[in-house]
C-alpha cells in the first residue's frame, strides 16, 4: 500500500480534491453521505467524492447560517461549500438525519454557486417497499440532475465507475477485515478510508495494492472496535493506539459501513441496480429504521467475533442517531461482556485530553 | 385577557380522555401512541385509541415537571442535546411521574417522521420498553409539493400498515368506517382553520398562545365527534368575546408572526410580555400545520388521500417552502414582524433560520428575530434574556406599524 499518497489524501483532503479537479480539468461532485454511490457523479462528467469533516476551531462561513447546536460534519459541510474556493459542479444532498436535511436546504438558501440536488432515500430498510423506492429516488435524482447541469448521465462511464468504485470498496473491506491481526494496523487502515472519500478512484485502487505492507500492528494493546460517525482525521486512531488500544473491528460511517455496499451485475439498467444496492446494504447506519434491532446485534457480533474487549463509539456531538443507539447499544454490549465508552467529537482532529484520561481508565480496568 | 372558557373545557376533555382510554382498556380495547404528524384515522377507524406523547410531554412541561424528568432520562444516558419532548416522556416513563395520573401502556407505537427524524428513534425505545410492535409510516421529504411517486410509496405502505392495525385490534378493515372517520377529521380540521383565522380581526380576539394551548384536541382527539363540538363551541365565544369588545391583547399595536413549537418552560411569561407591549401573535407556522392538512374524502380511495395529506407537511418541506409559508402569514395576518424560535429541541424545524429570517424580511419587509430557547427543557430557557432581545424588537416594530 502506497501509505504515503493516501496520507497526504487523508491528511489534507481538500488540498486533494482541488489537486484533482485541476488535473482532470472537471468540477467536483460533492456528496455528504456515505449512502450516496459516487459513480453516478462520475458519470455525469463530475469529479465525484465525499467531502469529510475537516476539523477546525471556527468555521465562519458555515457558523453564519447554521445554529451552535449542529453537528460538525454539516457545520464543517456547511463551511467548506460557502467558502466558495472549491470548484464545485453539483452538490449532492442526501436525505437521512434532520441536519444532513437542513444542509441541503440551508446550502441552496445561501445562494452557493452550483446546483444543490438532494438524493430523496427512504429510512427503512428490509422490505420490497423501500428497495423499490431507492431506485426510484436515485432515477428522479439523476432526472433532476440532468436538468440542472443540462447534459445526461454516461450510461456507460456510470458501468465503469460503479466497477472501480466497487473495487475500491472491497479492498477497504479487506483491509478491516484483517485490521491489527496480521493484517495492518488501524491507524493506516483508517488513513486509507479517510483518503478513499476524497481520491480518484483509479488512483485510489493502485495505491491500495501496491506492496509492500511495510507497517507492523501494535501487538500488546487491548482489543477494541471503533464505532459511530465519520472518522474525522486518522489523528484520532493514531491517537488511540498511543495509549495502548489495538483497534481490531470496525462500524463506523467512514469504515466499514461506507465500504459494505455491493451491486448487482448484470441489470439491465444500472441506476436501478445501485438504487436497489444502497438500501439493500448489509451494514446500516443509526438514521436507517430496520426490523428489531439488527444494527445493534450486527455490531455486537462483530465485537465477539473479533474478540473486542471493549466498544469505543466515537459520536459527533449533536448527532442524534447516534446519541439515540448508545443507551441501547451500552446495553447489549454490556450483556455480552463488551465494555464500551462515548467520546463525543466536535471540533478538534485529534483525541482531546479528556477523552486520553477517560480511554486510559477503561484500558485500566480492563487490565 | 381574561380566561377562555375553552381552556377549562379543554382541560376536562384531556382529563376524560385518560378516563376514557384506561376503561376502553380495561373494556380489551387496544390503545396506540402515537406522534403528532400520525395518519390516526386508520386506528380510530380500527377502534384502536391514540394517545399522543408529544402532547404528554407539553403538559408535564407547563406543569413544572420537565427538569426532573429529562434529568431522569440522562440518568438513563440519553443525551442532554436530543429532543426535550423525548427526554420528558421517557422519564415520566421510566418514573411512573405524569400530571395525567397514569398512563396506559401502549399495545403498539406508531411513527411518521413527516414532522422529524427524531421520532422513529423515541418511538423505536418506546417499542423496545412496551415490548410491542412499532408500525413506521415513512414519508419521503421534499422541498416543495411531494411527487405522485412519492405519495404511491406513502400509499402502499398505508394500505400494509391498515391491514396491521386492524390485525392488532382483531378486525375487519372498513372502508365505510374510514370514511367516517376521515370525515370527521376534515370537519375538525376546517373548524381548527376558522378559530385560527379569527386572529385576522383587528384587534385579534385570540392569538397563538391560545392556539397552542387550544391545538390539543386538533392534534390528539382528532377524529372524533367531541373534538368538532369543543371547536364550535370555542368559535361561539370568540364571537361573543368580540362583541362585548374583549381582545387578545389591550390596546393592540403591532402583531407578530411565530415560527416553531411554544417555549413551554416561559410560555406564560411570554404571553405577559407580549401583553405588556401591546403586541399580539397572530399566526405561526405550528398550529397552522394541522388546519392546512388536506384530508380528502375520496370513497374510492380514502387511503390514497391519507397518503397525500400525510406527506404534504410543512415540517416535511425545505426551508424554502417555510420561507412562502411565513410571509404568505405576515401578508394576511397584516403582520409587521416575525419571531423565529432557535428550539435547541428540535432541529428539523429550527436549522437555518437566519436564513429564513433574511430572505423573509427581503420579501415582505418585515422585521424578524431569532430567539434561543427550547421547547421543554428549562435549563435552555432564560426568560430574562428572552425579554432583553424581545422588547426593543417590539419597540422597533411598534414604530413601523
Amino acid at each position: 500500500m502506497d501509505l504515503e499518497k493516501l496520507k497526504n489524501a487523508a491528511n489534507d483532503p481538500i488540498g486533494a480534491l482541488k489537486a484533482r479537479s485541476k488535473e482532470s480539468g472537471r468540477p467536483l461532485g460533492l456528496a455528504f453521505s456515505s449512502y450516496f454511490p459516487l459513480e453516478v457523479l462520475d458519470a455525469f462528467d463530475l469529479e465525484g467524492a465525499w467531502l469529510p469533516p475537516v476539523p477546525r476551531p471556527d468555521y465562519p462561513d458555515g457558523e453564519a447560517v447554521l445554529q451552535a447546536f449542529v453537528c460538525n460534519c454539516v457545520r464543517s459541510s456547511a463551511d467548506i461549500i460557502l467558502h466558495g474556493d472549491l470548484p464545485v459542479g453539483l452538490v449532492a444532498a442526501t436525505t437521512g438525519c434532520d441536519s444532513r436535511l437542513a444542509l441541503a436546504t440551508v446550502l441552496r438558501t445561501a445562494g452557493v454557486g452550483a446546483p444543490v440536488v438532494m438524493l430523496r432515500l427512504p429510512v427503512t430498510v428490509g422490505n420490497p417497499l423501500a428497495v423499490e423506492q431507492g431506485s426510484r429516488a436515485l432515477a428522479g435524482f439523476c432526472d433532476e440532475t440532468r436538468a440542472a447541469l443540462g447534459r445526461d448521465l454516461d450510461l456507460e462511464v456510470l458501468k465503469k465507475a460503479r466497477d472501480i468504485r466497487e473495487k475500491g470498496r472491497e479492498l477497504l473491506t479487506g483491509l478491516f477485515e484483517n485490521m491489527g491481526d496480521g493484517g495492518l494496523p488501524a491507524s493506516s487502515v483508517y488513513t486509507a478510508a479517510v483518503a478513499a472519500q476524497v481520491m480518484d478512484p483509479g488512483d485510489l485502487i493502485k495505491a491500495l495494492e501496491e506492496a509492500p505492507r511495510a507497517d507492523k500492528a501494535p501487538v500488546n494493546g487491548i482489543r477494541c472496535m471503533l464505532s459511530g460517525s465519520s472518522i474525522p482525521s486518522p489523528r484520532i486512531v493514531e491517537g488511540l493506539e498511543a495509549i495502548g488500544v489495538k483497534v481490531v473491528a470496525d462500524d463506523t460511517c467512514t469504515g466499514t459501513r461506507a465500504a459494505c455496499r455491493r451491486t448487482v451485475k448484470g441489470v439491465d439498467d444500472p441506476v436501478r441496480a445501485i438504487g436497489a444496492s444502497l438500501i439493500n446494504r448489509p451494514l446500516h447506519g443509526p438514521t436507517m429504521l430496520e426490523d428489531g434491532h439488527a444494527r445493534i446485534q450486527q455490531i455486537v457480533d462483530t465485537a465477539v467475533r473479533r474478540r473486542a474487549q471493549a466498544v469505543i463509539m466515537l459520536h459527533y456531538k449533536f448527532c442524534d442517531p447516534h446519541a439515540f443507539e448508545a443507551p441501547g447499544l451500552t446495553e447489549a454490549l454490556e450483556r455480552a461482556g463488551v465494555r464500551s465508552i462515548v467520546l463525543e467529537a466536535d471540533r478538534e482532529p485529534g483525541l482531546t485530553a479528556r477523552d486520553r484520561t477517560r480511554v486510559e481508565t477503561l484500558l485500566e480496568a480492563i487490565g | 385577557m381574561k380566561r377562555l372558557k375553552a381552556n377549562k373545557r379543554m382541560a376536562g376533555m384531556i382529563r376524560n380522555q385518560v378516563l376514557y382510554t384506561r376503561a376502553a382498556k380495561a373494556l380489551g380495547r387496544k390503545v396506540a401512541w402515537v406522534t403528532s404528524g400520525s395518519p390516526v384515522e386508520v386506528l380510530i377507524a380500527n377502534g384502536i385509541i391514540p394517545f399522543y406523547p408529544e402532547n404528554h410531554a407539553a403538559v408535564c412541561t407547563a406543569r413544572g415537571m420537565a427538569t426532573d424528568l429529562v434529568e431522569a432520562s440522562e440518568g438513563m444516558g440519553y443525551s442532554r442535546d436530543l429532543c426535550a419532548y423525548f427526554r420528558v416522556d421517557l422519564g415520566s416513563m421510566d418514573t411512573g411521574r405524569t400530571p395525567l395520573g397514569r398512563l396506559v401502556p401502549p399495545d403498539l407505537v406508531l411513527s411518521c417522521n413527516n414532522i422529524c427524524g427524531t421520532v422513529q428513534n423515541w418511538f423505536r425505545v418506546t417499542a423496545d420498553r412496551y415490548n410491542v410492535p412499532h408500525l413506521f409510516l415513512d414519508t419521503p421529504f421534499s422541498d416543495d409539493a411531494p411527487t405522485e411517486t412519492d405519495i404511491g410509496y406513502v400509499r402502499d405502505q398505508l394500505l400494509e400498515l391498515t391491514n396491521q392495525a386492524a390485525l392488532i385490534a382483531g378486525r375487519s378493515f372498513s372502508k365505510k368506517r374510514l370514511l367516517t372517520v376521515i370525515r370527521r377529521s376534515m370537519e375538525g380540521l376546517r373548524r381548527w382553520d376558522e378559530v385560527l383565522k379569527t386572529a385576522k380581526q383587528r384587534p385579534a380576539p385570540f392569538t397563538s398562545f391560545e392556539a397552542f394551548v387550544q391545538m390539543a384536541p386538533i392534534v390528539s382527539m382528532r377524529g372524533t365527534r367531541r373534538t368538532n363540538r369543543h371547536y364550535l363551541k370555542l368559535l361561539d365565544e370568540l364571537r361573543t368575546r368580540r362583541a362585548a369588545g374583549v381582545f387578545a391583547v389591550d390596546n393592540e399595536q403591532a402583531r407578530v408572526v411565530w415560527d416553531n413549537i411554544a417555549i413551554w418552560p416561559a410560555h406564560r411569561e411570554l404571553r405577559k410580555l407580549f401583553q405588556e407591549n401591546n403586541v399580539a401573535m397572530v399566526a405561526d407556522t405550528y398550529t397552522g400545520a394541522w388546519s392546512s392538512t388536506h384530508l380528502e374524502d375520496d370513497p374510492e380511495d380514502p387511503i390514497g388521500g391519507l397518503a397525500r395529506a400525510y406527506t404534504d407537511i410543512i415540517l416535511n418541506h425545505g426551508m424554502e417552502h417555510r420561507i412562502k409559508v411565513i410571509s404568505g402569514l405576515i401578508q394576511e395576518y397584516g403582520a409587521q414582524g416575525f419571531v423565529l424560535h432557535s428550539n435547541r429541541s428540535c432541529k428539523r424545524y429550527s436549522l437555518g433560520q437566519y436564513l429564513v429570517e433574511k430572505e423573509v424580511t427581503r420579501l415582505t419587509g418585515a422585521a424578524g428575530i431569532v430567539i434561543e430557547a427550547d421547547m421543554a427543557d428549562p435549563r435552555n430557557v432564560n426568560f430574562e434574556n428572552l425579554k432583553q432581545r424581545l422588547t426593543p424588537f417590539f419597540e422597533m416594530i411598534k414604530d413601523s406599524a
